[in-house]
Parts: structure tokens; C-alpha cells; sequence
């Protein structure tokens, strides 16, 4: 199932393929299967939304992928490169050059500004990014200097994108970014990936529960208990000003 | 089980590390005060067990019309007893070593009626043998004597030889000082037996009685001995001294004085920190679980319910550690008060058990932390149901820290710093906590090794700078020319002094206070004189220099008249006071030998005093024993006392120091690491969110645990200001506490001490953060990622 729409524009890095991937957590006497055998190929540059309900294992795909979990079984390449070999020093060298996440909450630190937040994580990973650029990329500018608190969730959230582009990933990993916001502010984020997916040819991978952001997304993974379901490219993908839930 | 106290077991069980430090701080704030404190009673009881059955003297006179004191005495209200003895000083010898022994005179036939003996071995005294003694226990255990051995004693007939017919212990002796200025005697120096009373008056040629009274049971014994000592200055009494001055009674109260204080000392910093940790703790349980509560509270569950439960989870680890140090704590209490006693011969040891210091002990854990706990209780209790409801919480608001506000140039920090900065002061509850922790630490520390840098720092001061000579030299005669020649041409002399030396009663302003007059040339060189700055001074020479704590004790200041009664010498001073002299052992008086021996100022005497004994320092690398006997050769030299011995003594007993310095190190440390311990994982555990997205975003491990590490080290810092002050205070109350006329303690700290005691902080905090950042390596970071930050 693999998609023939990669743009040529688009820097090659950034292709996800899974391979067999299995992956079962110790809780008690039973065993849970957060994933059974995952095969799944993700061409570099799309935005890929990856679908399901609760429980599904749609977050330990994207964990997985992302390096701060490791696969029981099966194989995880990373542009040619398995992580699910690699130990703990080389996972997180790995989501240093290579990873931005995002995440539900935020989780900025309160007591830097987000001039600061930004900068912080460019400065601990070596990272190229200029902060105030990045800044003013995902439309922060004029609040470089504002601590979280003073920030809406909108706004927290795009610091956070930011955050994550500060070290040039070639992937985005976004759990549930709409997850804590209203609509409006949810289209906007999204809105700011999509551009930055287009703009940058940054491979964006977004987990929800939410269906409706499924229609802006180059690719829609879906899975169910642990499994894959379908994976399949969308033939028009629509802005997202025109996501509606 | 009640569910409850399940839910509040289950909530410890998951905190098990922080709970646990409030069960040690708890346990060992308990075990320390319950120790200390039984040890001081049991002490207490026992001496005043022992004092009851030897009917301890409430009252010793000497000088003056004693006869006319003792006839008006006896008929005082509340007196119950008034005896007379006599007590003199001569030397003995034990194979070739010579040394001083006090003689108390006792009834043959009979104990006294006053200060009574124990016999531990042996029997008491003989009507039939006029000649045998009893010895004191220092003195028979020193020399290995005990009865049917005999003792050479110096008597008007020469060294006589005196049939020990047992060995005993007195309440006077407990402690055997000498006198209050001279507390610290060694066995080799000086020792005392007990005579047959009729013999020894005679011996001493009238000289040396005493009167000694007992106040009846159930009178009133301050105005009885107040009626007592008004008596006595009325019959001209030149010494009067209450059961509290007797030296040794003086310096073993001064001594297991320091458990009261540790009993005081000790709840103070260890129940002061249990509350620290289990108010810091519960505060973090119920900021984590404030949904939960708000659904407890909207399923209808009262506010009292929820304020119960939250301060039991403070009294739980408080009732187990409180209980578990009440018994740990009686133990050691029997154990301390055995040692003790043992080691120091006290014949009775009164162990009782003390069930209320127990339970007073475990209220007090549990009071302490109970208020501790109260704040995040009530907090807990006004959740509204509402809380359950409510969605993500906004963060708390982020400010540059005040240093950074006070210099803008910080500005241009790396964002690393600045999160170290604001991190250190992100909470301030929290921020105050470690550095309380650091402070308590510190005045621990500080206090123990204070201690040792002021006691090894005063016997420099004594055997260095104050006592210049290596050896006190007594006669039989005057100390003459001739003598002085023979003694200064024995080899391995290098210098030698004659010098008066007699006991002397300073009257001035209402008081007196009985001490001894040691008179030197002007231009001495065998004893140095400090004032109160700790310069050097010479002797004047119109007028005395006297101890320090005459200031207080007499009202004196310099130019003050001040009479000094010579009764050996059958003298009286009247001069001035030239100045006051700061020194570690004992108050005494110096003067000019011209000024002493009546050639200067005002005076009378019955004959013509002399220098009666020599001070003599030896040549570098001599043998001090073999020195020692050529000395004691020298015809008219009568015994030796090595100024040095006490000096060597004390360095040994320095190792008992650092035992103690040793326990208090680490007393601190574990002060210090339960705290930061405790704020170290709780701060880690609220910020789970924040670091594990920074993992996640591939910082290192070591860059977390460096910034963690800053932050701590910015607190340990800002603590350590007032740490050091407050420490430094407390230490100089607490070595000031022991200063009197006995002793002068005046806080001395090295500054090497200063970094030890900054360093062992340091490394504690540090050592303290270990288990935290190994919590925060092995995270569940895709679970960590997912929480919501705070």
C-alpha cells in the first residue's frame, strides 16, 4: 500500500517503514498487544493521519516510529536505518537529529518564555534552528516573550510545533495536537502543519481519534486492537479551514 | 480494613521512599529525644540517689571562726546535720612516681554524718589502726592498690607508709578535681584518701577544717542555706561552697547537661524535618489528586472524611516511626546510661523506666506532623466537586527569577541557565524547604565540628600560650637561690622560675569567690597572659590580673579595689584590679611576686611569705620520665607535675571527640538528604511532563540530570548564607552554654572547617538527588509524554 503522489520537491529523508511490528506490554498476569504485526510503508514528505478509537495502538505506532518506545518484534526503518535495534543512547540520539514531537498538552516549560522554550531545546540537541524564526514561522512573533501561562492553548500549542522544528526534524510526530483545543484554534494548528508539511517536505505523522482531520491529510492509517486496518493515500486532500467536527 | 485507611495505605506504599524519610526523621527525632532525655534523668536520679544515701554536704566552709559557726549552725531551723573535718594536701609516691594526694579526715568509728563513703572493696576505717586509709577509687584503679597494700605518703616524719585498708567511692569525688579552678586532674597527678580524723588533724597542725551542713528533708532550702551562708560570712568565713559549686558535683552537671540539651536539640531538627517531608509530600498527593477528590466530593463523601484521610497519611508514617524510636529510644537510654556511669566509676546506676518521655516522645511526632499535614488536609477538604469537571489547567505563571530582574545582563543567559534560575525558585514553599534542610544541616555540622576546632584550638591556647612551663615543681621549703640553682643545673633543664603559688579568696563588692593566687617574676616567661582579644600582655606590676569571668561573677572593671585574702599565708591583699586575663582552664588571680610577697602595696602578714615552688621548662627532645625522676633526686623537691600530661591526656580524649563529630556528620547528612531527597522527588514527579518531553525530544539524560542538578545546587547555595550564620550562632550558644569560671568555651572555627562543613552539605544534597534522577532515566517516557504538565 504505498503512495505514487510523493512530491519530487519533497527532501527524500523521512520514509517510515514497518515491517512485522509487534509490540505487548507486561501488566500483571496479562499480557497487552498494543500492536500485532504491523506492516506499513509511509513515503517521506506526506502528512499522514493515523485513525482509531481508543486502545487501538494508533499512540504506540507513533511512539514506536518516534523512538521513545522500542518494538517487541519486527522492524522499524527509518530511512534505511532500523531504531528497533537501537539502544537506549542510540534511540535518543536518533530523536535528536531526527524527531520533532508534539504533544497533547503541550508540555512547554512554565518558567521559560517561548523565545526561551523554543531556544531551549535548539540549544540541549545542538539543534540548527533559529528560535525567533521558528517562531515567527508558526505566527508567534509577537509573543516571543510571553511565559505559557499568558498564552492561549492555540498559541501554547504552536510554540510547542515550533519547539519541535527547532532541530529540523525530518519527521513531526503529533499525538492528538488538536486534542486540548476548540475548533477554531485546532484549525489553526492544523493549518500550521499542513503548511509546514508543504513548505518544509517535513514527513508529519498525527494521531487522533478524530475522523474529521482525516480529510487533509495525504495519508490515512487506520488501525483497530492492535492491527492495521487499511492504509491508503486521500485523492484530494482539503485545506484545513475545511475540517469540521 | 477499613477502605480508607487502605486507600491511604496504598498511597504510602506508592510513595514508599518519601514516606519513608518521614519515618526516619520521625524515628530518630523520637529515639534521640527519648535517649537523651531518660539518660539525663536516669543520670539526675542516680546522682541524687547516690548524694541521698552518702547524705551529700549541702553546704562547705572553710576559714574563719568555724567553731562559733558550727555551734550557731546547729542551731539553725532546717538544718539537719553540721559536721566538722579536716582536708590537707601532701604528696605521695607509688615506686618512683610522686605525686599530689588530698587527705580527708573521717571518723574511725563510724561513717559521718555528712558526706559518707561507699566501700567498694575492703573495709571502712579502724578506730585500732590510727594509720589506715581508705582510697579513693581513681586513685587504687590508677596505681592498682587495694586493701592490704600500703601507700607512701609525705608526713612531718618524712614518707610514711600508711596500710590501705579499703578502697571507696565519694559523692565529692565522682568527678576528682582538685578545685573548681582545676577540673582537670589526671590520676597520675593527684588523688585522694580518706584518714582517720584525729591523726590527720594533728598532721595538719589545725589547719585545713572544715564545716559541712545538711539541710533537714522537706525544709526550705534555699532560705536555709541562705541563713547558712549569711552565717558563714558572719564567722569570717573565707570559702563557702553550695552543693551546686562542688567541683566534682559542678563539672559532672555541666557534663549531662549536654543531654538535656540534645533532648531539646534533637526533636527540634529531626520532627522539624519529618514535617518539612510529609507536608511537602501531601501537598503533592493532593495537587495530583485533586480530581479524584473532586469526584469523592461529588459523589457526596463529607469534607471531614477527606480531611481525615489526608492526615492520616501524615500520622501513619509518624505513628511508626514515633513508635519504633519511643522503644529504640528506652533502649538507648539504659545503654548510654550504664555507659556512662560505668565510665566514670559512679557506684550507682538508677535506670527507671520512663513510659511518659515515651509517649511524650510519640505525641510529639505526631502532633508535629499532624500540623504539618493539616495545611494540604484542609486544602484537600475544600476541593469543590467542580475540580472533577474541569479540563486542562492552565500552567503556572513563569516570571524571571529576581536576580535575573536585578541584573538585566542576565538576559543573555543560554535558555539552560535561565531554566536552572527559575527552576531553583519555581515553588517557593519548596525552595524554602531544601534550603531549611540545608540549614539544618548546618547548624549540625557546624555545632560538632565547632566543637572540636574550639576545644583543640583552646588546648593549644592553654598548653601553648598560657602555660609556658613543662613542669610545676613543689618543695618541701621555700623555693631559694640555692634550690633554684641545683634544680636549674639538673640536665635537661632549660630554664627555671621560682614562683608563690597559694589558695586566695577575692572579696570584692559584696562577693567573694575563692580561687588561687599564683605570683610569677615581672618578667616572667613561664606563663603567658591573654586579655579578653587574645593578645598578649604583660604582668603588671601595681596591681592583679584575674580571670575573665570575675567580670561578671564579681562586677569587676579594670582600676576596680579588690581585697585578696591569703590564708595560707595568713595574708590579706588589697590592691586593684589591672586588667583581666582569658583562659580555657579555670579563674585564677596573678601577680607580681614583688606585689605578692609584700615588698609593694598595702597588706598585712603574720611572717614573711617566700616563693614556695618552682616552674621549670625542659630542654628540646628530653626524655620526660627519665627528666622527671632526676627532678624529684633533688633534695627539698618533693613531686613533679608534668603541665604537659594533661595536654596528652586531652589529645586521647580528642578521639572521643571525633566519634561524636562523626555521628553528628552524619546525623546531618541524613538530616540534610532526607529533605532534598524528599523536595528533589516530589519536584521530579510534578514535572514528569516537562522532562519527559525533553527526552523525548532527544536531550540526554546528562543534560537533564544537569540541569536538576543546577537547580538543586542554586538552593543549596541560597541556603547556605544563612545556613552558615545560623549555624555559626547556634554553635557559639551552644559551646557558650558551657562556659563558666570552670571552663571558657568561646567558639573557635578554622577556616578549613568551613568549607568541610559547606562541602559535607554539598555532597549530601547531592548524593540526596541520585534516586530522583534515577526515576527520571528510567521514565516511561511514551507514558510520561501523555500527562499533563504542571
Amino acid at each position: 500500500m504505498t503512495d505514487s503522489r510523493v512530491d519530487t520537491k519533497y527532501r527524500p529523508e523521512g520514509a517510515v517503514v514497518l515491517d512485522g511490528v509487534h509490540k505487548t506490554y507486561d501488566r500483571g498476569a496479562v499480557p497487552v498487544h498494543a500492536l500485532r504485526g504491523v506492516s506499513l510503508s509511509l513515503p517521506a514528505g506526506e502528512l499522514v493521519v493515523v485513525l482509531g478509537p481508543s486502545g487501538s495502538g494508533k499512540t504506540t505506532l507513533l511512539n514506536v516510529i518516534g523512538g521513545i518506545d522500542s518494538p517487541t518484534d519486527g522492524s522499524v526503518r527509518v530511512d534505511g536505518e532500523d531504531i528497533g535495534r537501537y539502544d537506549e543512547h542510540r534511540l535518543t540520539e536518533y530523536r535528536r537529529r531526527t524527531v520533532g514531537f508534539v504533544f497533547q498538552f503541550f508540555n512547554l516549560v512554565p518558567t521559560l518564555t517561548a523565545l526561551e522554550n523554543v531556544a531551549l531545546i535548539a540549544e540541549l540537541t545542538g539543534g540548527a534552528g533559529n528560535a525567533r524564526r521558528m517562531l515567527e514561522q508558526v505566527g508567534m512573533e509577537d509573543r516571543l516573550d510571553h511565559f505559557p501561562a499568558a498564552l492561549s492553548g492555540g498559541e501554547q500549542q504552536r510554540v510547542a510545533v515550533a519547539r519541535a522544528l527547532s532541530k529540523r526534524p525530518r519527521l513531526l510526530l503529533c499525538d492528538e495536537p488538536t486534542g486540548a483545543l476548540d475548533l477554531e484554534t485546532g484549525r489553526s494548528v492544523l493549518g500550521l502543519l499542513r503548511q509546514l508539511n508543504r513548505d518544509e517536505g517535513l514527513t508529519t505523522i498525527l494521531v487522533t481519534h478524530n475522523s474529521a482531520i482525516a480529510a487533509m491529510a495525504d495519508r490515512v492509517v487506520r488501525m483497530r486492537s492492535g492491527e492495521l486496518v487499511s492504509s491508503e493515500p486521500v485523492q484530494a486532500p482539503v485545506d484545513a479551514d475545511e475540517v469540521n467536527w | 480494613m477499613n477502605l480508607w485507611l487502605r486507600k491511604a495505605l496504598r498511597d504510602i506504599g506508592r510513595r514508599r521512599g518519601q514516606f519513608a524519610a518521614v519515618v526516619v526523621t520521625t524515628f530518630l527525632g523520637v529515639a534521640l529525644f527519648g535517649a537523651s532525655f531518660d539518660a539525663y534523668r536516669n543520670l539526675l536520679v542516680s546522682y541524687d540517689t547516690l548524694f541521698q544515701r552518702t547524705h551529700f554536704a549541702d553546704l562547705t566552709v572553710s576559714g574563719g571562726d568555724l567553731t562559733s559557726y558550727v555551734e550557731r549552725a546547729r542551731q539553725l531551723d532546717g538544718v539537719e546535720a553540721v559536721t566538722t573535718r579536716t582536708v590537707t594536701e601532701s604528696y605521695a609516691r607509688v615506686g618512683d612516681h610522686r605525686f599530689i594526694v588530698r587527705l580527708v579526715g573521717l571518723p574511725p568509728e563510724r561513717q559521718p554524718a555528712i558526706d559518707q563513703v561507699i566501700v567498694l572493696r575492703g573495709r571502712y576505717l579502724d578506730p585500732q589502726r590510727s594509720t589506715g586509709v581508705l582510697l579513693e577509687q581513681h586513685l587504687a584503679d590508677y596505681y592498682h592498690l587495694g586493701p592490704g597494700d600500703t601507700l607512701e605518703v609525705r608526713t612531718p616524719f618524712g614518707w610514711t607508709g600508711l596500710p590501705v585498708l579499703g578502697v571507696a567511692a565519694s559523692p565529692e569525688y565522682l568527678w576528682p578535681a582538685r578545685s573548681r579552678q582545676d577540673v582537670l586532674t589526671l590520676p597520675q597527678d593527684f588523688g585522694v584518701l580518706f584518714a582517720p580524723q584525729t591523726p590527720l588533724q594533728l598532721l595538719a597542725g589545725g589547719q585545713g577544717r572544715e564545716a559541712l551542713a545538711t539541710v533537714a528533708q522537706g525544709a526550705d532550702r534555699a532560705a536555709v542555706l541562705d541563713r547558712l551562708e549569711a552565717l558563714a560570712r558572719g564567722t569570717g568565713a573565707t570559702a563557702i561552697t553550695t552543693r551546686a559549686e562542688q567541683p566534682s558535683n559542678a563539672a559532672l552537671h555541666e557534663d549531662i547537661a549536654g543531654f538535656g540539651e540534645m533532648a531539646l536539640m534533637f526533636p527540634i531538627l529531626f520532627l522539624g524535618a519529618a514535617a518539612f517531608t510529609a507536608f511537602v509530600i501531601i501537598s503533592r498527593l493532593v495537587h495530583s489528586q485533586r480530581s479524584l477528590i473532586g469526584s469523592l466530593r461529588a459523589n457526596g463523601v463529607r469534607r471531614r472524611a477527606i480531611l481525615l484521610h489526608h492526615l492520616a497519611l501524615g500520622l501513619v508514617p509518624a505513628a511508626v516511626g514515633g513508635l519504633l524510636g519511643a522503644l529504640a529510644g528506652e533502649g538507648l537510654a539504659i545503654v548510654i546510661s550504664r555507659l556512662y556511669t560505668g565510665a566514670l566509676a559512679i557506684p550507682i546506676t538508677v535506670i527507671h523506666p520512663h513510659p511518659l518521655v515515651a509517649a511524650a516522645g510519640l505525641a510529639m511526632a505526631l502532633v508535629t506532623v499532624a500540623l504539618a499535614a493539616l495545611a494540604p488536609a484542609l486544602d484537600a477538604a475544600r476541593v469543590a466537586p467542580a475540580e472533577a469537571m474541569r479540563g486542562l489547567q492552565p500552567p503556572r505563571g513563569g516570571r524571571a527569577s529576581a536576580l535575573e530582574r536585578l541584573l538585566p545582563a542576565l538576559e543573555r543567559l543560554p535558555a539552560s541557565a535561565k531554566l536552572i534560575l527559575r527552576g531553583a525558585v519555581r515553588n517557593p514553599g519548596r525552595s524554602v524547604t531544601t534550603m531549611a534542610g540545608v540549614v539544618l544541616a548546618l547548624v549540625l555540622v557546624m555545632v560538632s565540628l565547632g566543637m572540636l576546632d574550639t576545644t583543640k584550638l583552646l588546648l593549644e591556647q592553654q598548653f601553648g600560650r598560657v602555660q609556658r612551663e613543662d613542669a610545676q615543681v613543689y618543695l618541701s621549703g621555700d623555693a631559694n637561690a640555692e634550690l633554684e640553682r641545683r634544680v636549674g643545673a639538673v640536665d635537661g633543664i632549660a630554664a627555671v622560675e621560682s614562683a608563690l603559688q597559694t589558695k586566695a579568696v577575692v572579696r570584692a563588692g559584696g562577693g567573694s569567690y575563692a580561687t588561687a593566687l599564683t605570683a610569677f617574676h615581672p618578667d616572667t616567661t613561664m606563663h603567658g597572659f591573654l586579655d579578653a582579644h587574645g593578645k598578649a600582655r604583660s604582668l603588671p606590676g601595681h596591681g592583679v590580673l584575674v580571670g575573665l569571668a570575675l567580670e561578671h561573677k564579681l562586677g569587676l572593671t579594670v582600676g576596680d579595689p579588690v581585697e585578696i585574702d591569703l590564708p595560707a599565708l595568713h595574708r590579706t591583699l588589697d590592691t586593684t584590679v589591672a586588667g583581666f586575663v582569658d583562659e580555657p582552664l579555670g579563674t585564677f588571680i596573678y601577680a607580681a611576686l614583688p606585689l605578692a610577697l609584700g615588698s609593694q602595696g598595702a597588706g598585712s602578714a603574720a611572717t614573711a611569705p617566700a616563693p614556695n615552688m618552682l616552674f621549670v621548662r625542659y630542654a628540646p627532645g628530653v626524655d620526660r620520665s627519665a627528666l622527671r625522676r632526676r627532678l624529684e633526686g633533688v633534695t627539698g623537691v618533693v613531686a613533679v607535675i608534668d603541665a604537659r600530661s594533661l595536654k596528652v591526656a586531652a589529645d586521647r580524649l580528642m578521639g572521643l571527640f571525633y566519634v561524636f563529630v562523626g555521628a553528628m556528620l552524619v546525623f546531618g547528612a541524613a538530616l540534610a538528604f532526607a529533605l532534598i531527597f524528599s523536595t528533589m522527588t516530589v519536584t521530579i514527579s510534578e514535572r514528569t511532563a516537562e522532562l519527559a518531553s525533553l527526552r523525548a525530544a532527544g536531550v540526554r539524560q546528562a543534560q537533564i540530570a544537569r540541569i536538576v542538578s543546577g537547580e538543586n545546587l542554586v538552593l543549596v547555595l541560597l541556603g547556605l548564607v544563612p545556613g552558615l550564620v545560623i549555624a555559626y550562632l547556634t554553635a557559639a550558644a551552644f559551646m557558650g552554654s558551657f562556659s563558666n569560671d570552670m571552663f571558657r568555651f568561646d567558639l573557635h572555627v578554622q577556616p578549613l572547617t568551613w568549607g568541610v562543613a559547606v562541602l559535607a552539605v554539598v555532597i549530601a544534597a547531592l548524593a540526596s538527588q541520585l534516586p530522583a534522577l534515577r526515576n527520571v532515566a528510567r521514565m516511561d517516557l511514551a507514558a510520561a509524554v501523555r500527562e499533563r504538565g504542571q
